[in-house]
């Protein structure tokens, strides 16, 4: 039998060829990027980010136990030590931060992980062979907790102290067994009241200055102006298709007060008025919306423009027609934008 | 110069390829699958900056994300079932052994070599174009190449099949 590039080309043409993409696959490549960006947004609220496929329930205190189940005897938990991978220190940097340690388990369970943080940013991620759900906390109380899978999971960013250890506990368990569990207590009764079942998960730390700006803790944004009770002169809503569209409104007063809301991947509006240009990110504001007044004549017919941008689109550094007209091109129109305009 | 492609054209567009490559690099149609969705998720992070042709950056992260994978837990792989006779290389069953063999022959060969052996001969791109997807020299590129070939040439099973005194090319 001999081979040659003839016969290697053929059998990988052959052997592939014997399926095609799923007819979803598009649906749910666009359902895992809005995910994502939502999640995103969402935790940079809070300080941490979270991938894709993750699911992160609220943070609560302990609160009282309840009344424990009868029958089966609870056990103490026993922590987990898990076996250090030594390989994991000489990987790849990541959001320029350096691998410090990665810890392996085989089994369901709770595991203290300490580790000496070398930068002012420390990130920390997960992986698990099946799908589960991650648990993390820090002296006695439940920071989060997030799915987690083959493809990774959730990953937490915290400030730390260079040289200042640092312990955090975690926990995987099943996924459909997590419902029930808001607090460590809640954890620590589960753990004792089921035998650990044999499952592959890892944590993985990374430490250093993180090169991304949702590593650090948000900057305070000042409360929006609210819109509550004033009257909505008009409403706009289209997709983000970067077309122009004029606004026209008769206001009473000698301003308005504008709020844009961008979901589903409409991610950037630039509103022209009066010979300005006004450029708003408005994608992270997500369901609340960007809110701001602008200055009008009363009992004057004021006009605006605003074209909205799909988060595809490349960064407007330019306002001027042409240029965000030349921004669209090749991009597909994605997410919807409301525009109301209130009188005030 | 070429206009960058609308991103769900290209999607349904070149798909079925990328699906192709990505089940080549892992030899696992459902990891493929789920391979293919995250390195177009991730593409679609940096569309705006892919330029003309997101073809090699799709593929570098097909790549890499496979690495990535692979590095982090063991995939499963198993060694195939004991070769089978040696067939009359007239008969057509016996070729199709032949391809059997050779197809384990490559999911025997080290990740990045299946890589660079993918890309260069399923995908027909050129040494330099593989070096750029790969991150790595031209030469590189081609020593990878090269053992690859080598290492299908002398694989236990192939080398078995053959006939008394028979050689590779």
């Amino acid at each position: 039998m001999t081979y040659d590039l003839k016969d290697l080309r053929e059998v990988m043409e052959a052997r592939s060829a014997d399926r095609l993409p799923a007819p979803d696959l598009l649906a749910n490549v666009q359902r895992r990027i809005r995910r994502s960006t939502r999640l995103r947004l969402a935790a940079g609220a809070v300080g941490t980010v979270i991938a894709v496929g993750a699911i992160f329930t609220a943070t609560q205190l302990p609160g009282p136990r309840g009344p424990e189940k009868p029958g089966r005897p609870l056990q103490s938990v026993q922590p987990m030590l898990g076996a250090a991978n030594e390989a994991f220190p000489k990987s790849s940097p990541r959001e320029g931060m350096r691998p410090l340690l990665e810890r392996q388990f085989s089994m369901t369970g709770k595991a203290p992980v300490t580790f000496t943080p070398t930068g002012p940013n420390t990130m920390i991620t997960y992986r698990c062979s099946v799908p589960s759900t991650l648990y993390e906390m820090e002296n006695g109380l439940l920071l989060s907790s997030g799915g987690c899978d083959e493809n990774g999971g959730a990953e937490s960013y915290l400030p730390t102290t260079r040289g200042a250890s640092r312990t955090r506990e975690f926990a995987a368990l099943p996924l459909e067994r997590s419902d029930a569990i808001r607090t460590v207590a809640d954890l620590d009764r589960y753990l004792a009241a089921h035998q650990p079942e044999p499952r592959s998960w890892s944590v993985q730390i990374y430490s250093g200055r993180c090169t991304m700006t949702t590593c650090n803790p948000p900057v305070h944004q000042p409360p929006q102006p609210s819109v509550q009770g004033l009257h909505r002169l008009v409403r706009t809503a289209h997709a983000a298709d970067g077309h122009s569209r004029t606004i026209s409104f008769t206001p009473s007063g000698t301003s308005v007060r504008l709020r844009v809301t961008c979901l589903d991947g409409a991610a950037v509006a630039v509103v022209k008025s009066g010979g300005r240009a006004k450029v708003i990110e408005c994608e992270r504001a997500e369901f609340d919306g960007v809110v701001w007044d602008q200055a009008t004549r009363p009992g004057t017919r004021s006009t605006l423009k605003i074209i909205v941008l799909p988060a595809a689109a490349p960064k407007v550094t330019a306002t001027s027609d042409a240029a965000l007209a030349k921004l669209i091109r090749g991009v597909a129109p994605l997410g919807k934008w409301t525009l109301d305009v209130y009188d005030r | 110069m070429r206009e960058r492609p609308d991103y769900t054209a290209y999607v349904t567009e070149r798909s079925p390829r990328l699906l192709r490559t990505a089940y080549l690099l892992c030899r696992d149609w459902g990891v493929a699958e789920d391979l293919l969705q995250t390195a177009l998720v991730k593409a679609w992070r940096a569309w705006w900056r892919i330029g003309d042709d997101p073809d090699p950056y799709v593929y570098r992260i097909l790549v890499n994300t496979h690495a990535s994978w692979t590095r982090r837990r063991w995939r499963g792989e198993l060694p195939t079932d004991p070769p089978p006779e040696r067939a009359d290389p007239a008969d057509a069953m016996g070729a199709a052994e032949d391809k059997a063999m050779l197809w384990a022959a490559l999911g025997r060969l080290p990740r990045g070599q299946r890589a660079a052996l993918v890309l260069r001969f399923f995908e027909d791109l050129s040494e330099p174009q593989v070096a750029a997807i790969l991150g790595c020299s031209v030469g590189t590129v081609k020593s990878q190449t090269s053992k690859a070939l080598a290492k299908l040439r002398i694989d236990p099973e192939i080398v078995t099949a053959m006939p008394r005194g028979g050689t590779n090319r």
